[in-house]
């Protein structure tokens, strides 16, 4: 038995010997993602209508393809768009009104910084980054143990966004803060990223290995596609059988999270000791078996932190031992010494990851720039946007890609100035289509492909509660901290700070397509179903979000009915009604009574305005 | 034989709304190559989708939660009688969860033949036993995990780690729903107040599938659903009222936006879920079923009544058009669910006696309603148990190696034993069958093939088998 295992383990090495490349791998070496960024010249198209490169690029294609970009959004429509993409939440009443009477070109860039400042700015970025980070407060499997501390992580996601920290410098901590800054509060704290995912807290004697090689599974699926868009998980149990990466690539890349385990520390900030659930390394070199409800066993087994190459991933096979190192497609030839020398795994990984001349920086960049894009127009120039590799979508538009990439990094890695040039670019600011030209552009391209109008896009889960919560009134705006207790739904608080418990979701928010936390996901699907109907008709919260809007518009002072419709529309979805609008409401409230005015409210709601931003 | 599929622009076409012009980018899946590709439109996500050849129309999955013991129930051992307290040659004391003590134990049950297939049943399903002429047993089954909660998804999503949809999140992939104002995928859980399984909610889920796929527990006090009924203020007119104003409000914004799908199917979801109030309701109560019925299924026996009634309920799910239903037996505690790690006979003759009636009445109502063809009954658990005891104890410790489980309805070939277990039924030892294998063979049943039902995430086309998987052709007509 033992020699077959020595045989197998050998034959695989032989095969997988570093020296050969195979044809497959000398294909695939020239899949578009693993090439260094384009080096494009801003094309000099699009006079009278480009507002900056982003444009410049759009119109290229839109020249070839024959067709012409839809007019600049109205005012009122624009200033909605952008108060819920960049902040997550919808413009007050004054702001609409003010809005709502235009701006110029240096009004508008005046709103767009200082929404960029505002903090919740933070919070609505770092929830789409939590759902890539797969994000949540419990352990998951059987018991869903809470993770008290793990909220730290979220807060540290939202001031480096508010902060603009330096992408690059967000990625190194995110991996191995904990080893670059050992005195640093928020630098132990960014390893959250590390350790969100599920781990198994009652283990048995013949699996706590496997658990470990799960763990550790999680570790790099969360890195490699999260970050870079590669697919290297599927190099577990055999090479990867589209995209040049091999079995040994993915032992190498485990390799860097050999002795990385999940603790909960107490550490000093400041003045003061707080709580911090982290990455670690193991003092010992051991990984032990863990049984969270019985601590008192004795004899529990340990085996060395180090990881073995798995024959088809079978850890009863152990093979030799890894070192760390990266996936030869991103090497640029370079030995991974470059980067493994004299540093632990994970500062190994740091260090390449964000290399932008020799390692993986430039797909980095190219990975972030693409979801920031998928965010503002609901599909990333690469529409897979966890999936960078030859199975994946293919850029529309390469050449902006790529230039968007590079603006990130020669703007020393901020992604402010990305939102930035996206916000201000005419590209950005159109309308839905309503010229005459534009039919022959649906005919050419009904996908939107070429982006020459802007569709509707549903809210995601999380800012339909927000909007509810803040059309009623209700929003409490306080930013950090802890948050409500767990599965504390009714709190007033944003939905970003409700805990979030894998074993138990929160239904309303579910049923609009919010992450399950369990993997790393770059596109929410956005579905329509009835449950999310029956939500809004009979939901308790829902009901209570009705109540204050209620009161908000009809409180106080009796008012007639025209008033109310007026503050209920500018409230409800940043508009005046429309003289036919008008009479459809007066019908439901002209009973006069509290119940007609409820009526009315819940009306709003079901609106697809509601939920749809133009 | 494989019926056509429609392409997907014959669905585009097909799609209503008036327009036609649902965003092709927003349909997954579309370029794998596979004819069978599951066509899939998030504006209207649960509609019903053609099979790849004919199959049943619904899944009844009985859990036999905590993991029944096969050599207790269906897996008769005599060999196993007649040796009680002497050594079990070859034991592994960490088979299971905790130790086991080497020492085989005997069934404290007795076991007799039934049926035209002889086949051996334990005393502690006497009304099941009337039936094994129509259930086809495979008793070489095994796992990969010695733990419930690994072993759990591993029997729901057939990995043992989280994060992969379950069974009835990929039928109902696959397939769609066929009443659209029920959800298409039903959960119950024990209705004694002992708890969710282990994993609770996380048993349900739909993995990297979009979440519409994911199981809907229905609950035993209030609304079986969230939100189903009207709260206590709300009248029905007034509700219909205030939807026709906002229709005719959606109508007037829809003008503007006269090709977008989504919009419309918006204003559908709003309706459907007025209609769903009134409907739904009325499916998942059993009130209105004769007092002979809810007798046949055990509804006047009190220990009995809680399992009998959701199995009355999955047969009035079945019958309009509810697409899988898992009824999980048991809670979350080791006494309080099959696990019996202290007494086999206490504990499994406890649960046996809950879910006996319940399970052999479905199976005959289904029958005498003609929708036993249109129907699988699925019943197992995600390992069984050591053939040697726990300690020094009468239980039995998690066997991931062997264990039991039974089909009937819709393709099944009653009557039938697959596979076999060793003489003390200690491991699986002739035409062993993987979790896969099952789902694989569930999927069959359902009109699938399983290599083709895939969905892509992160760059690689997942299946419910992952890279394995036979369907188990021995067991089906």
């Amino acid at each position: 038995m033992l020699i077959t295992i020595l045989f197998g383990s050998m034959v695989c090495f032989l095969q997988h010997a570093e020296a050969a490349e195979s044809e497959e791998e000398k294909s695939a070496r020239n899949h578009w993602s693993y090439q260094p960024l384009i080096k494009a010249d801003v094309p000099t198209e699009g006079q009278g209508w480009a507002r900056n490169g982003i444009d410049r690029f759009i119109t290229r294609r839109h020249k070839e393809a024959g067709i012409m970009p839809a007019n600049e959004a109205t005012p009122n429509v624009l200033a909605r768009r952008i108060f819920f993409d960049v902040l997550g939440l919808p413009p007050s009443p004054e702001e609409v009104s003010k809005l709502v009477n235009g701006f110029d070109e240096s009004e508008y860039k005046q709103i767009v910084d200082q929404l960029l400042a505002s903090p919740h700015f933070g919070e609505q970025w770092a929830r789409y980054w939590l759902d890539v980070a797969r994000f949540a407060e419990s352990a998951g499997f059987e018991q869903d143990f809470d993770r008290d501390d793990a909220w730290r992580y979220r807060d540290f996601v939202t001031r480096t966004f508010n902060e603009d920290i330096p992408y690059d410098k967000f990625v190194r901590l995110q991996i191995a803060g904990d080893l670059l800054q050992p005195d640093k509060a928020d630098s132990i704290i960014a390893t959250g990223f590390i350790v969100a995912g599920v781990e198994n807290l009652i283990q048995s004697r013949k699996e706590f290995v496997r658990d470990r090689y799960d763990k550790i599974d999680d570790m790099v699926s969360a890195t490699a596609t999260g970050l870079l868009g590669m697919t290297v998980a599927c190099a577990r149990c055999h090479d990867h059988k589209f995209d040049p990466i091999l079995q040994r690539d993915y032992y190498r890349f485990a390799a860097a999270f050999a002795k990385t385990v999940s603790t909960n520390r107490d550490i000093k900030n400041d003045k003061s000791n707080i709580k911090v659930f982290c990455a670690s390394e193991v003092p010992d070199g051991r990984i032990r078996m863990v049984v969270v409800s019985e601590p008192h066993r004795k004899n529990l087994p340990s085996v060395l932190a180090q990881v073995n190459f798995l024959d088809r991933g079978n850890t009863e096979s152990p093979g030799e031992v890894m070192r760390p190192g990266f996936p030869r497609i991103l090497l640029n030839g370079k030995d991974d010494s470059k980067w493994t020398k004299d540093n632990p795994g994970r500062v190994a990984l740091a260090n390449w990851i964000t290399d932008t001349d020799d390692g993986a920086g430039q797909l980095l960049a190219r990975v972030m720039v693409n979801r920031i894009w998928y965010k503002y127009f609901g599909r990333g120039i690469v529409a897979t946007t966890s999936d960078f590799g030859t199975r994946g979508d293919r850029p529309t538009h390469p050449q902006l890609l790529d230039w968007l990439a590079g603006e990130l990094i020669r703007n020393e890695w901020s992604l402010k100035h990305i939102h930035k040039l996206i916000l201000m670019s005419a590209t950005y600011r159109q309308g839905y289509f309503k010229n005459k030209s534009s039919l022959t552009a649906n005919q050419k391209d009904p996908e939107n492909l070429l982006l020459w109008h802007r569709e509707p896009k549903r809210l995601g889960a999380e800012s339909i509660r927000d909007n509810l919560l803040s059309v009623s009134g209700r929003l409490d705006r306080r930013l950090y901290g802890q948050g409500p207790g767990t599965l504390d739904f009714n709190s007033p608080r944003r939905t970003l700070y409700l805990r979030a418990k894998r074993a138990r979701l929160v239904p309303l928010l579910q049923l609009f397509d919010a992450s399950d936390t369990l993997q790393g996901i770059g596109n929410r699907q956005s579905t329509t179903t009835a449950t999310q109907g029956l939500a809004i008709l009979n939901d308790p919260f829902v009901d209570e979000c009705i109540q204050e809007f209620v009161k908000r518009i009809a409180g106080g002072k009796p008012k007639n009915n025209q008033l109310i419709i007026e503050e209920g529309f500018l409230h409800a979805v940043g508009r005046r009604p429309t003289g036919l609008e008008k009479e459809i409401c007066l019908e439901i409230l002209k009973p006069g009574t509290g119940e007609s005015r409820h009526d009315f409210c819940q009306m709003l709601f079901c609106l697809n305005e509601f939920i749809y931003v133009e | 034989m494989n019926l056509p599929i429609l392409s997907r622009r014959e669905l585009l076409s097909q799609a209503g709304f008036g327009c036609g012009a649902i965003a092709l980018g927003s349909l997954l899946n579309p370029e794998t190559g596979n004819a069978n590709s599951v066509v899939f439109d998030p504006s209207n996500p649960m509609r019903s989708r053609p099979s790849h050849f004919p199959g049943v129309r619904s899944v009844i999955w009985v859990v036999m939660n905590g993991g029944s013991s096969h050599i207790d129930t269906w897996d008769y051992k005599p060999e196993l009688q007649k040796r009680d307290g002497q050594k079990l040659d070859g034991a592994d004391a960490y088979t299971g969860f905790f130790k086991t003590s080497g020492k085989l134990m005997a069934s404290p049950f007795r076991f007799k033949q039934h049926g035209q297939s002889g086949t051996w049943a334990s005393e502690i399903f006497p009304h099941l036993s009337k039936h094994v002429d129509e259930m086809a047993f495979v008793h070489s089954c095994y796992s990969r995990s010695n733990n419930h909660s690994p072993a759990l998804f591993e029997m729901n999503t057939g990995m043992n780690r989280m994060g992969f949809p379950c069974v009835g999140s990929w039928v109902t992939y696959g397939l769609g729903s066929e009443n659209e104002n029920l959800p298409a995928f039903v959960v119950m859980t024990d209705a004694q107040g002992r708890g969710l399984p282990k994993n609770k909610a996380q048993n349900w889920g739909s993995g990297f599938l979009p979440g519409v796929f994911q199981g809907t527990r229905v609950k035993e006090k209030g609304a079986p659903v969230e939100n189903l009924l009207r709260l206590p203020h709300m009248t029905k007119e007034r509700q219909r009222a205030l939807l026709n104003a906002a229709n005719k409000l959606n109508r007037e914004h829809q003008k503007k936006f006269d090709s977008q799908a989504d919009l419309d199917a918006r204003i559908e979801s709003l309706e459907l879920a007025f209609r769903m109030q009134i409907s739904a309701p009325d499916v998942m109560s059993v009130a209105s079923e004769s007092q002979q019925t809810q007798a046949m299924y055990g509804m006047e026996h009190p220990k009995a009544k809680h399992f009998g009634k959701q199995c009355l309920m999955a047969r009035k799910l079945v019958e309009s058009g509810v697409r899988f239903i898992q009824i999980y037996s048991g809670g979350i505690d080791n006494g309080n669910s099959w696990d019996g790690h202290h007494n086999i006979k206490e504990n499994h003759g406890r649960f046996a006696l809950e879910i006996d009636q319940g399970v052999a009445a479905l199976i005959t109502d289904l029958k005498r309603r003609g929708l036993l063809e249109s129907t699988l009954i699925v019943c197992g658990g995600e390992f069984g148990r050591t053939s040697d005891s726990q300690g020094d104890g009468r239980g039995r410790d998690h066997n991931p190696n062997a264990f039991t489980w039974w089909f009937a309805g819709g393709g099944v070939k009653g009557g039938t034993h697959f596979g076999k277990t060793d003489e003390f039924g200690y491991k699986a030892i002739e035409n062993r069958k993987h979790i896969h294998d099952l789902h694989a063979t569930i999927l069959h049943l359902c009109g699938m093939e399983h290599e083709d039902l895939t969905y892509r995430f992160n760059g690689r086309d997942f299946r419910l088998t992952d890279v394995e998987g036979k369907v188990i052709k021995e067991i089906l007509i």
